[in-house]
């Protein structure tokens, strides 16, 4: 390598002169260009141009490393065939000029090509060529090309021709380097966009000195604007901004540019057509040496669905909650409900039902209640009182037999059991305590129970108020709701419906008690020398009316008749049934003496009815006088009448008959029995014998069988043995005893 | 709780309708439905085989009675296989031993 010389070609001053203008001309010139921004190729080319027009050369290179940095590339040149340049290359070698300036960092001249170091490049090898020199291009210390210049056969480079070199190679490098640096810039900047607008991001900048705000096409998009429609300020930015979150928007912002938070926030804005979306937004401030804020840059993005779906999904997760809330509530409710049924409508008392639902609800639903019952002459009465505190019961029963209810009163129970609707006192203050009891004595009492909150609930059935009950709620501090009162209403439903059955029950069993007692002879007449005793017992709880009658009554010719019967099934119809039996016996006793005939009266009776509904009759005609005393009896299908005789045996007495009222022609015979004194006659309708629920035969004749001091003796013995542990009476059973006085 | 039941079966050509458990008020309507389609029937020959019953009541009675007074207008006969003794002095007290068609059971369960 060799320093440049100072040697030249012989000039004229003015030559010279007018050569070194021209050159700085070219250098300014090409300085114009890269400022304007002209592309890498259009400067070598032009730098090329330059050279090969300000200095006497053959041959002009404008070269590139290639990226790897291993071979240079002809960009440009002067003195080449047109489909080299852009093509030809050769390896970047030191030993080449332009290896050798490359690597040196400065210009290299070679005045004799011949001599072989640094040689020529093989793109010119062959050509004769005078003097090479080259300089390097780079971009700051970095080299990525060169530029040399061969001079023709003997021709060689001036120090003045050196310098104009460098000063081209000086203004094409960095033109080349910032060209490709901003191209870079560009490109990353673009490739940072499509990455925003790949992931729904719009990307934005804040210039805070001028005021400026720039909008990527995608923000633009994002706020409903069409590409480039953006206005471009902090006020057009604001505008767009729902109104109710602008300040908070705007004050995330004042804190990022002073207190150098981070800024994110999300918020909504409103588009031109007036849809609303939702934007989070994250930025960053950029600051400058000083520390002060110059920019701020920042992306959205579109969360619009996001926050749709999240407040769907709160929503659901709300309503889901509260539905298995509700469900749960709703499932304790019901089984709640299932057990106070159970509990009453296991009784048939209505006392004992109003006391279990008081009990109910002071475990469930209250601190305190009240049970009130309509009288039948309409006065109001507490029947019930329940309180959940034991300490507060003495309290609340001094108030139960204190308090008086006036059933005309407003407010309250009377209002409740008049108008039949539920009423509800979220919270009693103290002027409806006022309102609601007059007495101040009364109201000191109750303000000592503390009420809260009360609902009075009516007890409807069938349209009827049967009374109220009265939920209060103390120091629980619970508040009843529309929920509560549903449930308590449902609650008085069953508590009612209960009540009401059992007071059906208590009218039902009250009828057929008196249904029966009507069937039955009013009193049992007195006939001297012989003692009567009658029992009666209905069977399945008296619920029912049962078909079993007997009969006792005089003839007027100083004979006696004894019926007993049964007819075929329960209830009204067999009670007519029955009362047309006992009719028609004593009808056709006044004329007709054989049990028998009138056995067969009956019958006949029976069929005309046409119900097809039968009876079993024993009947018997017993006259007193002489001794023994004569029974005549005829069986119609009925258990035969037993006798005791004197040392306890006991002996079927009578022929069995046909049952009456199915067959024209029964039957019935009359059979004399003789009894002595002492001697008892028991007739019997088939439920005592019952083997199911009765006694059954053989023990029935057991009890009979002893030695009998009086006719109430055996119908005691035999009341007793029905009401013993086993006996369960599905039937009903009745009996009657005449003894001979002894 | 009293049970019944009633089956039927056909044994060259005679429909028998065996009867088992207590027949009362509760079960009456239990031998009614079955009884409506065989009479509907109207078959040769129909039995009432009482001899699994353990009790009878009244309303049995008059279950029995009906169905044997709608054999006799359909010019049928309705034939019974009497119950145990509990069950068939129901039937003696009421003088319906005489009245309907008792038959004993034969060797082998059939009536003779």
């Amino acid at each position: 390598m060799l320093p440049a010389s100072e040697e030249g070609a012989t000039r004229s001053l003015e030559v010279e002169l007018a050569a070194r203008a021209s050159q700085q001309a070219a250098v300014a010139e090409l300085g114009q260009r890269a400022l304007s921004g002209a592309a890498p190729e259009e400067l070598m080319g032009k730098a090329a141009e330059l050279v090969a027009a300000n200095l006497d050369v053959e041959v002009v290179e404008v070269l590139r490393l290639s990226e790897d940095r291993s071979r240079f590339e002809l960009r440009a040149g002067y003195g080449w065939p047109p489909e080299l340049v852009g093509r030809a290359s050769f390896p970047a070698d030191e030993r080449t000029l332009a290896g050798a300036a490359a690597a040196a960092l400065g210009p290299v001249v070679v005045e004799d090509l011949r001599e072989g170091a640094p040689r020529p490049d093989p793109l010119v090898a062959g050509r004769a060529l005078g003097a090479g020199a080259a300089v390097p291009l780079r971009e700051r210390s970095q080299p990525f090309g060169a530029i040399v210049a061969y001079a023709p056969p003997h021709g060689g480079f001036s120090p003045e021709d050196l310098a104009f070199l460098r000063s081209v190679a000086v203004v094409l490098g960095p033109a080349i380097g910032r060209y490709e640096w901003e191209q870079e810039l560009r490109a990353s900047r673009r490739r940072l966009e499509l990455a925003l607008e790949a992931g729904g991001m719009g990307a934005w900048s804040w210039d805070v000195a001028t005021g400026e705000v720039r909008w990527s096409e995608r923000l633009e998009e994002q706020h409903g604007l069409a590409p480039g429609t953006f206005g471009g300020t902090f006020e057009d930015f604001q505008r767009d901004i729902h109104p109710e979150d602008r300040e908070r928007v705007v004050a995330a912002i004042r804190r990022a540019l002073e207190g150098g938070e981070e800024y994110a926030i999300e918020y909504r804005i409103v588009r031109p057509d007036g849809e609303v979306r939702w934007l989070g937004a994250r930025g960053e401030v950029v600051h400058d040496a000083m520390g002060a804020p110059i920019q701020m840059v920042g992306v959205c993005t579109d969360i619009t669905e996001r926050v749709r779906a999240e407040a769907e999904r709160d929503e659901l997760l709300a309503r889901e909650r509260k539905a298995r809330d509700e469900a749960e509530r709703a499932s304790e409710r019901l089984a709640f409900l299932a057990e106070a049924s159970e509990a009453l409508t296991a009784s048939l008392d209505p006392g004992e039902i109003l006391a279990r639902l008081a009990r109910l609800a002071v475990r469930r639903l209250a601190d305190w209640c009240t049970v009130q019952v309509v009288h039948p002459d309409g006065s109001i009465v507490v029947v019930e009182m329940a309180h959940a505190d034991p300490a507060q019961r003495g309290l609340a029963e001094e108030i139960r037999s204190r308090t008086a209810i006036d059933p005309k009163g407003s407010g309250g129970v009377a209002e409740a059991i008049r108008s039949r609707r539920p009423l509800l006192y979220p919270e009693i203050t103290d002027e409806l305590l006022r309102e609601a009891v007059h007495d101040p004595e009364q109201r000191a009492l109750l303000e000592r129970l503390a009420p809260r909150s009360a609902m009075v609930v009516p007890l409807v059935a069938r349209g009827r108020s049967l009374g109220a009950i009265s939920f209060v709620t103390a120091s629980s501090g619970r508040t009843y709701g529309p929920q509560d009162l549903a449930f308590a209403e449902e609650l008085a439903r069953r508590a009612a419906l209960a009540i009401d059955n059992a007071r059906l029950y208590q009218e039902h069993v009250d009828v057929a008690r008196t249904l029966q007692r009507s069937l039955l002879p009013p009193q049992i007449p007195d006939v001297p020398g012989v003692e009567v005793a009658t029992l009666y017992r209905p069977g399945r709880e008296g619920v029912e009316v049962g078909g079993d009658f007997y009969d006792f009554f005089s003839v007027g010719d100083g004979s006696w008749f004894v019926a007993i019967g049964d007819v075929c099934g329960k209830g009204a119809v067999a009670a007519a049934a029955t009362g047309l039996a006992r009719n028609t016996i004593r009808a056709v006793a006044m004329y007709e003496t054989s049990p028998a005939r009138i056995l067969e009266a009956l019958n006949a009776a029976i069929l005309g009815q046409g119900e097809g509904r039968f009876c079993t009759v024993a009947l018997a005609r017993f006259s007193p006088d002489g001794e023994p005393s004569r029974l005549v009896v005829a069986c119609g299908g009925h258990p035969l009448p037993l006798v005791i005789r004197r040392d306890g045996a006991v002996e079927p007495v009578g022929r069995p008959g046909t049952l009456l009222g199915v067959f024209d022609d029964p039957e019935l015979v009359d059979v004399p029995v003789g009894v002595h004194p002492g001697e008892a006659v028991v007739f019997y309708t088939d439920g005592a014998t019952d083997d199911r629920g009765g006694l059954g035969e053989r023990a029935f004749r057991r009890i009979l069988a002893a030695r009998w001091k009086a006719a109430t003796s055996i119908g005691n013995a035999i009341a007793e043995a029905l009401t013993a542990g086993a006996v369960r009476l599905t039937d009903d059973v009745a009996v009657v005893v005449l003894r001979i006085a002894p | 709780m009293s049970s019944f039941d009633a089956v039927v079966t056909v044994v060259r050509g005679v429909t028998r309708v065996v009867l088992r458990g207590e027949l009362d008020l509760a079960s009456v309507p239990v031998l009614e439905r079955e009884l409506a389609p065989i009479e509907e029937a109207g078959p040769a020959g129909l039995e009432l085989d009482l001899r699994g019953l353990t009790f009878i009541d009244s309303t049995g009675l008059r279950a029995i009675l009906g169905a044997d007074e709608r054999a006799r207008r359909q010019g049928r006969e309705l034939r019974v296989l009497p119950g145990p003794e509990p069950v068939h002095r129901v039937f003696r007290i009421t003088g319906l031993d005489r009245r309907l068609r008792f038959v004993e059971a034969g060797p082998g369960g059939d009536p003779s």
